[in-house]
């Protein structure tokens, strides 16, 4: 407890603080009187409160962060460097710094790097820089990062070379092997580069993911020429341009650094020998088969057997790891990856010959149709005949590509169904998952609008996130699954995607976007579209705009509904404010976007239905939604959906209700199935189980995994009867949802009906170790009658109809939860208490009154057929 | 108590996008924080790395000029660290106001032991070269308090005035509004706002050392 002279303290502090500055030392030596002392203590108080300026204001994360950065670097955004004012830093490592910075005299960024102080006092080892980065400042091509220009100032070493707008290699393929088509681009890329500098007898040494930059627009650049004798090149930080991986010098992972490096090196240089051009060739061969695997050719534990499987071992083949890389490219990499240097290209400008004559662009829509019949698996022709010779095999070469592009696009048989597993979040940020959902999502929605096409729906497919796709394709039994990765670095979005052959496993297609963010919806309409491209689909004109349809044009808009959609599919009721917050946030960019205006409508409905907030209020709200949307888009299979849920629940208009749902029941365009729901409840309730089963079969076609159908559709046979079934369902949606309550409350009432009590005890038993009623639980250990069973459920229901009187004292609960619970007590008059008030505000339940077994024990009593009348229930 | 999880099934019909997801026990829940606000050093040693991360990341972006939303970091990566340690999102419990109490103190416990570290590492290790600075593009203002020292003021404090304490360590730590502050402490805002001004002019007296003793 503070003193009294303490709290008196800080009401004289607090009350001069309301006084003007100039009165407050007046006041307090009015208020304090004879006490000098408290006087003197309340006024260094309100100085210190004066002088504190911004002290504490922003959270102690960011303090620390700021004293973090500004310590231990040796420039900070303003100082100069020769010509070069510093901008940003980009990346620490343990040879020194790199920076962004500015050519004043010509006005064009510049990436800086920048010696660590204690390395210059190095002689040989700062000659040693300077005379290599000149040699590089020779070279110029567009593969190559060019050096400006080499330095010394204020004692620190510089070299400026060409600011790349893009990231690693490295960081490319974190996302996951790369499309053929790319690869080749790349390693194209790359040997051009190689090329012009062995020509000037110029070797990089040290080439490897790291090393080469891709620009934003797919050029590979390669960077650090001639910096990695005597390992100078190595001990720069990897990314250049991406400040996400800042590495720490403190933290620095020497043992990965180490491997890295060593994972890159040639026979020749493991064994101790000098490096010469045809170990960048070496190298290049090991950047191939990484991007194309996703692995290195060569990793072990340590170091030490790193270099020996180098220099004595085979790498693991290539077509064992990844189907479709055609024979020329697997030979082409093989040669390079030879254990002896005279083994591999004579020169390097034959092995970009090589790789030109590869990657020719040529779509599978031009190629004549006759070569893709061609034989595909002709020897190609030994890679190390010379130059004159090559160009014959080249054009032998081109054929065969051709063959094998062709044939990348085809798949054996007409691919007739699809699924669209969820794209994973590829960045650490989480912030990034709900943008790999709505992808995935998006993705789904577009596809769906095929008529040729059955694309598995989202909940089947969302139960299947990080599942092998090859595995997961057969068991949905699909011809084809659509696999990626999504990430997103600030405001850059990349997403990789590939569309995969079941079950053969062939990759049919494949493809990588690095795009602005605000791209989102053009990334989306392009992938759909080159999907459908892969899937040779001959699209109509009409079904193409159907493909680009898209609920909003703008793409701030989308990414507020893909986050708010991702909160809808949660449960709490914070869930739903956040997610309305969202969409309507959503449709304040695009108040045309029907999509949001669904969302809205979503969360004021399940408000309502969830006992959340008063049915009247939410539904007003949903109902002005719905109308909005189905303004917007005349005939929304969603929208009529909604309204027709609301005839029954709200209005209780059973014949209107039936009436439209009869006429989407029908309708082609409903396809997501989740519309089957309100017409199973609207059966469920009026007490044709036999319908409610035959709905949620039908839903369960369109999308076999959806829990929420599987749940229904066993509680629908038990109310049918079917009691066999029923308890097979039951069991088997538990043994992959072990932990969902819902199955074991529906399992112990059918055992129990079915006469099996001691299963029925035991499956109750374990519904309430589930939900955490341990009372329950605990008195149906011992339970061996039906009256044991019984006196259990309402021990239970007496405890949550208490935890729900103390919550209503707090906030609205729904009166109808609150009879429910009485009714399963056993409190017969506060049951009919509360469903009169239940009725008044026309709770959504309470058209479950005829079937819904919780209110078995009030049903005698006269007052309850006259409430199922009240509701109107045919 | 939620009111969804007292039913045992709801037809809640059209616009169900997606099963529940299987969730935590709140006692669970609870429990976790707790060992963790206490002071449990596995949870301490997970928690750790993931700070650090993001104290670098932020640092980084700060040097690169670029200083958006990273107000925003603090909640978030608590967030983060909740649902990758035991699976669980605090949005999704009603009792947020315990949830913010937990992680303020956990990420207090975490940032003053970096700051610990930190201080210890520079004063045992070379002093750094340094190029001479000029034109500093770093926010202006005045310097950030040193968080260990902070700390033990905060302690210091905490024997006056327990409230005012956890008012700092909420906002300053936990990265709360005064309202998200207000909501955990289950006061006024007028409160949160009297405790907050007070017990900043209080600390900053601390730390500039001319503090006279406060009783």
């Amino acid at each position: 407890m503070p003193t009294e002279r303490w709290q008196r303290l800080e009401r004289l502090f607090i009350e001069a603080r309301e006084q003007p500055p100039e009165a407050r030392l007046d006041f307090l030596r009015r208020a304090c009187g004879p006490d000098p002392t408290l006087e003197q203590e309340a006024r260094s108080l309100l100085e210190a409160a004066e002088r504190s300026g911004e002290f504490l204001n922003g959270p102690a994360l960011e303090a620390l962060a700021r004293q973090v950065a500004v310590e231990g670097l040796s420039l900070r955004p303003g100082d100069r460097l020769g010509p070069y004012e510093i901008q940003a830093l980009l990346g620490v490592g343990g040879m020194g710094e790199v920076y962004r910075g500015r050519d004043t005299r010509l006005g064009r960024d510049v990436a800086l790097k920048v010696i660590s102080p204690r390395l210059v006092d190095e002689p040989s080892l700062r000659r040693r820089f300077e005379i290599e980065a000149r040699a590089a400042s020779a070279l110029n091509h567009p593969s190559i990062v060019t050096v400006y220009d080499v330095g010394e100032s204020g004692g620190v070493s510089w070299i400026a070379m060409e600011w790349v707008d893009g990231r690693t290699l490295r960081q490319a393929i974190s996302d996951g092997p790369l499309s053929l088509r790319d690869t080749v681009a790349i390693l194209r890329q790359i040997a051009e580069g190689l090329a012009v500098a062995h020509a000037k007898g110029i070797v990089h040494r040290d080439l490897k993911p790291e090393n080469v930059m891709m620009t934003v627009d797919g050029r590979a650049k390669v960077l650090d020429f001639g910096l990695a004798r005597q390992g100078l090149g190595e001990a720069w930080p990897a990314p250049i341009s991406q400040i996400d991986t800042v590495a720490h010098p403190s933290e620095g992972t020497r043992e990965g650094t180490i491997l890295g490096t060593v994972g890159y090196m040639s026979p020749e240089q493991a064994s101790g020998r000098a490096a010469e051009f045809r170990s960048d060739q070496f190298a290049l061969g090991l950047i191939a088969y990484e991007v194309l695997t996703g692995r290195r050719a060569f990793t072990r534990p340590t170091a030490a057997e790193t270099l020996a499987a180098i220099i004595g071992e085979e790498p693991v083949p290539l077509s064992s790891l990844r189907s479709d890389v055609p024979e020329v490219l697997r030979r082409l990499i093989a040669t390079c990856l030879a254990k002896q240097p005279e083994n591999r290209f004579a020169s390097t400008r034959d092995l970009a010959a090589a790789l030109e004559s590869l990657g020719t662009p040529i779509s599978a829509a031009e190629a004549p149709a006759a070569l893709s019949a061609a034989p595909a698996l002709e020897p190609a022709p030994p890679p190390r005949l010379r130059r004159s010779r090559f160009v014959l095999g080249a054009l032998l070469a081109v054929a065969l590509a051709i063959a094998s592009f062709v044939r990348l696009h085809v798949p054996r048989h007409a691919i007739e169904s699809l699924a669209v597993l969820p794209f994973e979040n590829a960045s650490k940020d989480p912030e990034a998952d709900y943008l790999g959902d709505g992808l995935t999502e998006s993705l789904i929605d577009q596809m769906s609008r095929l008529p040729s096409l059955k694309v598995m729906a989202r909940a089947t497919v969302f139960r299947l996130k990080a599942a092998d796709p090859q595995q997961a394709g057969r068991e949905l039994g699909v011809g084809a699954v659509l696999t990626g990765t999504v990430s997103r670095r600030g405001d850059r979005l990349s997403i990789s995607a590939e569309l995969v052959e079941i079950p053969s496993g062939a990759r049919l297609w494949g493809e990588k976007y690095d795009r602005p963010f605000a791209d989102l919806l053009r990334v989306q309409d392009s992938i759909a579209s080159e999907i459908s491209d892969g899937l040779r689909l001959r699209l109509s004109g009409q079904e193409k705009r159907a493909l680009g349809r898209h609920g909003t044009e703008s793409a701030e808009a989308y990414e507020l509904f893909l986050k708010a959609r991702f909160f809808l599919t949660r449960e709490t009721e914070a869930d739903d404010l956040e997610a309305r917050r969202l969409f309507l946030a959503s449709l304040a960019r695009d108040p045309d976007f029907v999509d949001a205006r669904l969302g809205v409508a979503a969360t004021y409905a399940r408000s309502a239905g969830s006992g959340y907030a008063r049915p009247a209020n939410a539904w007003a709200h949903a109902e002005e939604e719905l109308r909005k949307a189905l303004a917007l888009d005349p005939g929304n299979a969603l929208a009529r959906a909604g309204l027709a849920a609301r005839r029954f629940l709200f209005e209780w208009d059973w014949t209107g209700a039936e009436r439209e749902f009869r006429e989407l029941s029908t309708d082609p365009r409903a396809l997501a199935g989740t519309q089957f729901h309100a017409i199973a409840v609207f059966f469920w309730a009026r007490g044709r189980p036999e319908e409610a089963v035959s709905l949620m079969e039908r839903a369960l076609r369109a999308d076999p995994g959806n829990l929420e159908s599987r749940v229904m559709l066993a509680d629908f046979l038990s109310q049918a009867g079917r009691l066999e079934e029923a308890v097979d369902s039951y069991r088997a949606i538990a043994a992959t949802e072990p932990s969902d309550p819902r199955l074991m409350f529906g399992l112990a009432e059918v055992l129990k009906r079915r006469g099996d009590l001691a299963g029925a005890i035991q499956a109750l038993r374990k519904a309430y170790e589930l939900t955490g009623e341990d009372q329950g639980a605990k008195s149906l250990a011992t339970a061996r009658t039906e009256k044991d069973y019984e006196r259990a459920e309402v021990e239970v229901a007496r405890v949550r109809l208490a935890a729900l009187e103390s919550l209503a004292q707090e906030r609205y609960v729904s009166p109808l939860d609150l009879a429910r619970l009485c009714a399963q007590a056993g409190e017969r008059e506060k049951a009919f208490a509360s469903l009169g008030a239940a009725v008044v505000e026309r709770s959504p339940l309470l058209v479950g009154l005829k079937v819904d077994r919780a209110w078995d024990r009030i049903r005698d009593d006269p007052r309850f057929a006259g409430l199922v009348q009240r509701v109107g229930i045919p | 108590m939620e009111t969804r999880s007292l039913l045992d099934w709801r037809p809640f019909a059209p616009f169900r996008m997606e099963a529940p997801p299987s969730r935590r026990d709140q006692g669970e829940v609870t429990d976790l924080l707790r060992a963790w606000s206490e002071g449990s050093p596995e949870a301490f040693d997970r928690v750790m790395p993931l700070v650090y991360d993001e104290l670098h990341r932020i640092a980084a972006r700060y040097v690169a000029g670029e200083r958006a939303d990273i107000s925003l970091q603090a909640t978030a990566l608590v967030n983060e660290v909740c649902v990758r340690l035991i699976g669980w999102e605090p949005v999704r419990w009603h009792n947020r106001g315990h949830f913010f109490g937990v992680s303020a103190q956990m990420m207090r416990r975490v940032l003053v032991d970096i700051a610990r570290r930190r201080r210890a590492e520079r004063r045992g290790g070379p002093a750094a070269m340094r190029v001479p600075l000029d034109g500093i593009d770093l926010p202006a203002g005045h310097p950030d308090p040193d968080l260990a020292a902070l700390d033990e003021a905060l302690v210091a404090l905490a024997a006056q005035d327990a409230r005012k304490a956890r008012v700092v360590e909420l906002r300053f730590f936990g990265g709360l509004s005064v309202e998200e502050t207000a909501e955990a402490l289950q006061v006024s805002l007028r409160t949160v706002h009297n405790d907050w001004t007070f017990a900043r002019a209080w600390l900053y007296r601390a730390l500039a050392g001319t503090a006279p003793d406060a009783d």
